[in-house]
């Protein structure tokens, strides 16, 4: 088991949320961790989701990240594993969600 | 009807027009000609901006029915089928056809209509989230929000619905938007950032595939749909022939390679031939051009192509490695693909032994049948369609036993002229698919070959063959039961028939007369030689209800959790 953030740059329109928040339960992921935010104050079209999962199977876990990365909404996905990132990144949503 | 086209403008006045009318308007300008609906509600604005436009509507008797005729169509024509369904049940009663085209990657463009937007939200009268029921079964879809959006949003429906990875796209309308007065807009253009399919494959992956092929001793092509959807077929020939590879096809492939060609080895998977599971098996280079390998393909993924180095070329890259290790990953479209590798011009494999291995298997393993029941055997029926139609009828079938006989028994030697339900399997499609295909294509020969149970799920579609004149022929391969669920009774569940048998039918001839259509009874392969002679060429639609052997099971089969090289009923 491993921790995994999942960042996709979004266009925030067509219910783009509701496809992806879909898409994990397929995939039978549950989100330990969600946020979403405007990620330019200039393109307030394009938000940026954060997700954070526990994976176990790698191969699985690629399987959603491709699925995530062919909806027509997304820009474009990453995912990480690098365990400080994924602490700052918990910090910062922390930060963001108090 | 007088056609409603953009006026020049007086100057004082804006020619203005309704939302509803702005819609029809953005449906001509993708060149649409023909709908497949029903209206309610929430779309009487459309349907009354449609009753002044020249667009062609086929008034389906289900929303059902509309959706699997769009997908007929669709499947046949290459060009997207177009849906209109009202709000709440109109649009729920779509959901099947919408799954069903989404696992078969068949272009569809969907239009709901929905309530008020003042009102979304409060369960309003046929209220009913198809946008957010829809997310996981659409490519996209999108619900409207603005009048002047509705240009540019039926413009990205059909460009998404039809390039790419084709797909049903859907677009829910809320009914003001379709009354509010507007000016006539400008075309629009298409934003879609987030939207790149690759076309065009990596030359360094296609030259390493054919560096492998060079040394390769077993090479096997495995064609699926993406070369039908890539109109690739000629392509896909001439680079078979360029290095003399055998092709096997997938289920929904069938037609994308000549079945008679001498490299052709036939469907492989669950029900697949002895020669293409084996080939699949046995094979050290595999070629997947356009296929997904879904599991009725493979088998059991632990034994499937063991000794293979696996190419796959897709234009869908996150099918690439889903199921099967992919050594060589190939992003593109079939038709670009194929064209690069034909265009490669390296030494080919010396596979003779290969080949002559596989055309031992092909004689000692053909498809096989006994005709001893008092009721004609279904498969030698299939035999006797393909005769007397010269083998170029557009088929379409239902799901079950009959579905798994006419791709065995029904060489296919053209593509589109195959249309049937895999990836969902959905019973109830092969009829209205058949209208739909008919429509496309009214001058082909089209057989709807369909199980006595499926039909009783749209056959309320019958009248539209006799309001439309469409020639379509119906056989009903009438096994009194739920064939392919009684068949999975039989071998694995002890012939505890739960279920499964009709034990009361309706008199299809009587149907098919109080819908004005002609009809027949076949018991006996004599009897349907007789009939299928005497109209299935007509141009006159027709019912026959051919009665057949009830035990009749489909053979080979691949049973669930087993390999494709373990299976049964490969011989008498
Ligand atoms: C809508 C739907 N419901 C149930 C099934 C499960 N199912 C698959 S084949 C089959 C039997 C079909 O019977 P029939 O139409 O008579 O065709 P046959 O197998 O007898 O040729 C059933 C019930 C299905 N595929 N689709
Ligand atoms: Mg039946």
């Amino acid at each position: 088991m491993t921790k995994r953030v999942v960042t996709a740059l979004v266009q925030n329109q067509n219910g783009i949320f509701t496809r992806l928040m879909g898409m994990f339960h397929k995939h039978q992921y549950r989100i330990e961790s969600l946020a979403v935010a405007v990620a330019y104050p200039e393109l307030k079209d394009v938000s940026k989701m954060s997700v954070i999962l526990e994976v176990e199977d790698d191969h699985k876990f690629l399987q959603l990240v491709k699925q995530v990365n062919k909806q027509v909404d997304v820009l474009f996905v990453t995912e990480v594993t690098d365990e400080l990132f994924i602490e700052r990144e918990l910090a910062l949503m922390k930060k963001f969600l108090v | 009807m007088a056609a409603k086209e953009p006026m020049v403008t007086v100057e004082t006045e804006e020619w203005s027009m309704n939302g509803a009318d702005l819609f029809i308007q953005a449906l001509k300008a993708e060149g649409v000609e023909l709908l497949f609906g029903y209206p309610g509600g929430a779309v009487l604005g459309i349907y009354d901006a449609l009753h002044r436009s020249p667009i062609n509507h086929v008034l389906a008797r289900h929303e059902q029915g509309a959706i699997h005729a769009a997908e007929g169509y669709a499947r046949v024509s290459g060009k997207p089928g177009v849906v209109i369904a009202t709000s709440g049940p109109g649009a729920t009663n779509v959901v099947t056809g919408i799954a069903d085209a989404m696992m078969d990657s068949l272009p569809l463009v969907i239009f709901t209509g929905q309530v008020a937007s003042q009102v979304i939200g409060t369960d309003a009268f046929q209220e009913a989230d198809i946008v957010g029921m829809t997310a996981p079964i659409t490519k996209q879809n999108y619900q409207v929000r603005r009048v002047e959006d509705l240009p540019r949003i039926v413009k990205e429906a059909f460009h998404l619905a039809t390039t790419g990875r084709p797909g049903p796209v859907l677009v829910d309308i809320p009914k003001d938007l379709t009354a509010l007065q507007t000016s006539f807009l400008p075309e629009a253009e298409v934003k879609l950032p987030g939207y790149r399919p690759t076309v065009n494959p990596d030359p360094l992956q296609v030259d390493s595939l054919l560096d492998a092929l060079q040394h390769s001793q077993k090479p096997v092509i495995l064609a699926g749909a993406g070369v039908l959807h890539a109109k690739a077929s000629d392509e896909l020939v001439a680079f078979a022939e360029q290095y003399q590879l055998p092709v096997v096809h997938t289920l929904l492939g069938l037609g994308g390679f000549p079945a008679g060609h001498p490299l052709f080895l036939g469907m492989a998977g669950m029900h697949g031939c002895y020669t293409a599971n084996m080939a699949l098996y046995e094979s050290d280079l595999l070629i997947n051009i356009g296929a997904r390998f879904d599991d009725r393909l493979t088998g059991n993924l632990k034994s499937f192509a063991p000794n293979a180095r696996v190419a796959h070329a897709d234009i869908d890259p996150a099918e690439i490695g889903k199921n099967v290790e992919t050594h060589f990953p190939i992003v593109g479209d079939a038709k670009a693909v194929l064209q690069m590798l034909l265009s490669g011009e390296v030494e080919g494999p010396d596979s003779q032994l290969w080949l002559e291995h596989l055309e031992e298997n092909k004689v000692e393993n053909p498809y096989w049948f006994t005709d001893t029941g008092e009721l004609p055997s279904p498969q030698h029926l299939i035999e006797l369609v393909h005769k007397h139609t010269n083998g170029e009828a557009i088929v379409t079938t239902d799901v079950g036993q009959h579905q798994m006989w006419a791709a065995q028994f029904y060489s296919f030697s053209q593509p589109n002229t195959w249309v049937t339900s895999g990836g969902l399997g959905t019973m109830g499609f092969g009829f209205p698919a058949a209208i739909g295909a008919q429509l496309a294509e009214p001058d082909a020969t089209v057989i709807s070959l369909v199980g006595d149970g499926g039909f009783q799920m749209t056959l309320q579609e019958l009248i539209l063959l006799k309001e439309w004149s469409l020639p379509v022929k119906v056989l009903i391969i009438n096994n009194g039961s739920l064939g392919m669920v009684r068949q999975w009774q039989e071998t694995f569940y002890e012939k505890r028939f739960s279920h499964s048998i009709f034990s009361l039918q309706p008199d299809f001839l009587k149907l098919a007369e109080s819908y004005g259509i002609k009809a027949y009874r076949v018991s006996s392969a004599d009897e349907a030689e007789k009939v299928f002679s005497e109209v299935l060429t007509d141009r006159e639609p027709v019912l026959i209800d051919c009665r057949v052997n009830p035990e009749e099971k489909v053979y080979p089969m691949v049973a669930p959790g087993k390999g494709l090289h373990e299976m049964i009923g490969v011989k008498p």
